[in-house]
């Protein structure tokens, strides 16, 4: 038997096709508006269709008992809370580094342009990483002063040669050229209280 | 679900901050949206991973970027979507591995409905309903199917509200709707018969 009209069934003289497709969103409920009268027209004349429809609202309701219990449980909420909280202690940790990375790097920019300006010569802004030779990178303690910073360098036999970056970092070079100066150099900076971290770039 | 004014309210409060409206938002949808993420990833403790990836986006900032142009729910889902994508790329299990998309829909089904004799009867109405039954049958489709599944019955949301979720065209949500359906009755009327 051929099921492809409704003709081949009912006593509707139409050649009107099953709306197959159509029935899955009568069935759910969210066919709207022309679309909806049509294929509900349809249906009343066509036992084949109402059948299916039949079934398929039976799809629903046995999805609906089959997934019903499926839920992330409470676990789900405590390790949702928990990731939250890691994130808003560590954003509390942020905020007052970084505000103190800022007044660093700012006051010591402008000790750095007095400190140029003092010794007469222009204000050359090298930026990290480009100038030759040996260097360290240096991050002092945020409350060092202009006058101890100069001090440290001056006591580590180094000059500056770049920064501050973002972070508050300063590049400095050896005044010497003599092997091992860098190793010296390196050593004493490490060795002041007004110095937080050295390293080699 | 919670009702749309309110769930509006919770994401802005969410915006701002509010972790007692991230957990009103948490308990109305997340039942949701991990039953739609389990119904592609066919793993508990993977959907509950994109549970968790989802709500942590909408925390750390999304609840603040929502337009408004679609309702909650269907936001969520959205990005649910995305986050499930995520989860199979980590799997190294792309997009339609082992679960091509169907072929001639229409064409296939109508000669299938031709084929199959007899419409549904009571009996396969009766299996339908019987969520043990259909929960074997559910389990073994595809899970791209399996997700239209969920979101046309389960959700019951209109095709081009499924294909803006899943990112898809309307005829490829019909159509794996088509292929869903003939399966689920085959798979039933096997379980009836004692075949499966």
């Amino acid at each position: 038997m051929r099921r492809g009209t409704v003709t081949d069934m009912h006593e509707q003289g139409d050649n009107e096709t099953h709306p197959l497709e159509a029935l899955t969103w009568l069935a759910n409920g969210t066919l709207r508006g022309e679309e909806r009268e049509r294929v509900e027209r349809h249906v009343e004349r066509c036992g084949r269709c109402r059948t299916e429809l039949r079934f398929l609202a039976a799809l629903g309701r046995g999805t609906r008992a089959a997934w019903s219990d499926e839920r992330p449980g409470e676990l789900g909420w405590a390790r949702l809370r928990a990731a939250v909280r890691r994130e808003r202690r560590q954003k509390a940790g942020r905020v007052p580094w970084l505000a103190a990375a800022a007044v660093l790097v700012a006051v010591q920019a402008g000790l750095l342009g007095w400190w140029v300006h003092e010794r007469g010569e222009e204000p050359a802004y090298v930026a990290l990483g480009e100038q030759a030779g040996p260097r360290l990178q240096v991050r002092f303690r945020p409350e060092t002063t202009e006058v101890q910073l100069r001090r440290v360098l001056r006591d580590a036999g180094v000059a500056l040669a770049g920064g501050p970056g973002a972070l508050g970092i300063y590049e400095v070079r050896p005044l010497s050229a003599e092997p091992g100066a860098l190793d010296e150099a390196a050593r004493r900076l490490a060795a002041s209280p007004h110095v937080i971290e050295v390293r080699r770039p | 679900m919670a009702e749309e004014a309110e769930a509006r309210d919770w994401l802005s409060r969410v915006a701002q901050g509010d972790e007692g409206a991230l957990r009103c938002l948490y308990d109305a949808y997340s039942p949701a949206i991990y039953r739609f993420a389990l119904a592609r990833l066919g793993n508990a403790a993977d959907a509950a991973d994109v549970v968790n990836e989802v709500m942590l986006e909408v925390w750390r900032g999304a609840a603040a970027r929502y337009q408004g142009d679609a309702s909650v729910s269907t936001w969520l889902h959205g990005m649910t979507s995305f986050r499930i994508i995520d989860c199979l790329r980590r799997r190294a299990r792309h997009e339609g591995d082992g679960d091509p998309e169907p072929g001639s829909d229409r064409q296939e089904y109508e000669r299938w409905m031709e084929a199959e004799g007899e419409p549904p009867g009571e009996a396969l109405v009766r299996a339908a309903e019987d969520a043990t039954l259909l929960r074997r049958c559910l389990d073994r489709l595809g899970p791209l199917l399996r997700q239209a599944v969920y979101l046309a019955f389960f959700e019951e949301r209109p095709y081009g509200e499924i294909a803006g979720i899943l990112q898809c065209s309307e005829g490829t949500v019909k159509s794996r709707i088509f292929n869903a359906r003939r399966q689920l009755r085959e798979c039933l009327e096997g379980l009836m018969a004692g075949r499966a």
